[in-house]
């Protein structure tokens, strides 16, 4: 296998699984509060975050492109087409996904869990506490979800990374090109392993016994 | 004393329940009535697990959709009718509610010995039949003695000798704390303190001995 389809499969899972992770970090805890807040503001909020998984890619790779610039308010940062902000603008863009994935896990399997905890008086971090414990195979395959959602994206690898060789090209960016440039092989070569790393998930999504 | 004044549930546009005037003490009290009666949604108001659209609960005097920090909750413990299981050994399971509740002893070994759970304790509680899970579930509750036991259909997954160890079990209990139970079966008609019949979310009949 070509050394350059070793490096680009190798960073694409780089990004796109610390993306998955990022996200996790924030999505989860924010996706079970969401799911034991009896809160009307909680079911709004649940509303503005399933409206927000839509969202194209090319517009938070605009926004993120706008704040990372070097005239942006983040730019002293340096952070713009490097592998970070690409997965920053990945996290971002799965995070909605996440959350409410997280939310349907919780608040469809988890209902009389809750009730069960709340009536014994379990407070709210006993809650989560037992849900993650009791839910954490179906909550995993959410960030799994996650990540396949953000390695098959193309608008933010593109604007945030810029394709470049050896440092921000990643499975998509590289196929687009390589097609551009009317060299298939590549693209073939890459399009087949994106789709293997797909099924595999897939299948793994299956046996954690996690199905939408 | 459990009170529930007025009490009107609405689901969309539907009233699941309306107006509801009910009293609790101490004894054995049967919820009876078809299925979507609104015996569920009535028992899960006053366990403080569902906040009525209308009307107030109140718990030895106490509202508890009121103002207050919810202590008054930790008297009533409500038991679902599919039992609720944790991915954990049977003993585990059942000092659950002990060990959320902070009881400093969960004495468990009456309850073992009565149901014979004894070669049972360290087996995953998910890999037992749905009665013995159901078992675990009652289980819970009765560690913690709750002054108010709320039960949904406590019998609909027991076979008959547990079904019967159950029954004589609540008949003590129910001598010094209120057990509430919504049921279709006729096991504890004869010695209940009060059967109250609900249909289309309204009490129908209330029969006190």
């Amino acid at each position: 296998m070509d050394i350059a389809v070793i490096e680009i499969t190798i960073r694409s899972l780089f990004v796109s699984g610390g993306a998955a992770i990022l996200a996790s970090i924030w999505s989860i805890p924010i996706g079970i509060i969401l799911s034991i807040s009896d809160k009307q503001s909680s079911k709004i909020l649940l509303s503005i975050v399933n409206m927000m998984i839509g969202i194209p890619t090319v517009l938070i790779g605009l926004l993120l492109y706008m704040l990372l610039s070097r005239s942006g308010p983040l730019g002293f940062l340096n952070l713009l087409y490097t592998p970070i902000a690409m997965m920053i603008g990945q996290a971002i863009l799965i995070t909605p996904l996440i959350v409410s994935l997280v939310y349907e896990v919780v608040s469809g399997e988890a209902k009389e869990l809750i009730e069960m905890l709340k009536t014994y008086g379990a407070d709210k971090m006993q809650i989560i506490e037992t849900i993650v414990n009791e839910a954490r195979e179906r909550i995993m395959g959410t960030s799994i979800i996650g990540f396949q959602r953000a390695v098959g994206e193309l608008g933010i690898a593109l604007m945030l990374g810029g394709n470049i060789k050896g440092l921000t090209r990643v499975f998509t960016t590289a196929i687009a090109l390589e097609v551009q440039k009317g060299e298939f092989e590549l693209a073939i070569q890459l399009g087949i392993i994106l789709l293997i790393i797909d099924l595999l998930l897939i299948i793994i999504i299956r046996l954690i016994g996690w199905t939408r | 004393m459990i009170e529930a004044k007025n009490v009107s549930f609405k689901y969309g546009k539907h009233y699941v329940l309306h107006e509801i005037d009910i009293e609790f003490d101490m004894g054995l009290h049967l919820l009876k009535g078809p299925n979507g009666s609104g015996k569920t949604t009535l028992c899960k108001i006053i366990s403080g697990l569902l906040k009525p659209t209308n009307g107030k609960v109140y718990i030895d005097g106490v509202n508890i959709y009121g103002e207050g920090d919810g202590e008054i909750l930790n008297k009533v413990i409500y038991v679902h009718d599919k039992p609720i299981i944790l991915n954990k050994s049977v003993y585990e399971n059942i000092v659950f509610g002990g060990i959320i509740q902070g009881l400093k002893k969960v004495n468990i070994e009456d309850l073992i010995n009565r149901f014979k759970l004894e070669n049972l304790l360290n087996k995953n509680a998910r890999e037992l039949s749905t009665g013995y899970k159901q078992l675990v579930s009652l289980l819970r509750a009765f560690v913690v003695e709750p002054h108010y036991l709320i039960l949904d259909e406590p019998f609909s997954n027991l076979d008959d000798e547990f079904r019967d160890r159950i029954l004589e079990y609540l008949i003590n209990y129910s001598k010094k704390h209120s057990i509430i139970i919504a049921t279709h079966t006729p096991y504890l008609d004869e010695i209940a303190t009060t059967i109250t019949y609900i249909n289309n979310g309204k009490i129908k009949k209330r029969i006190s001995r």
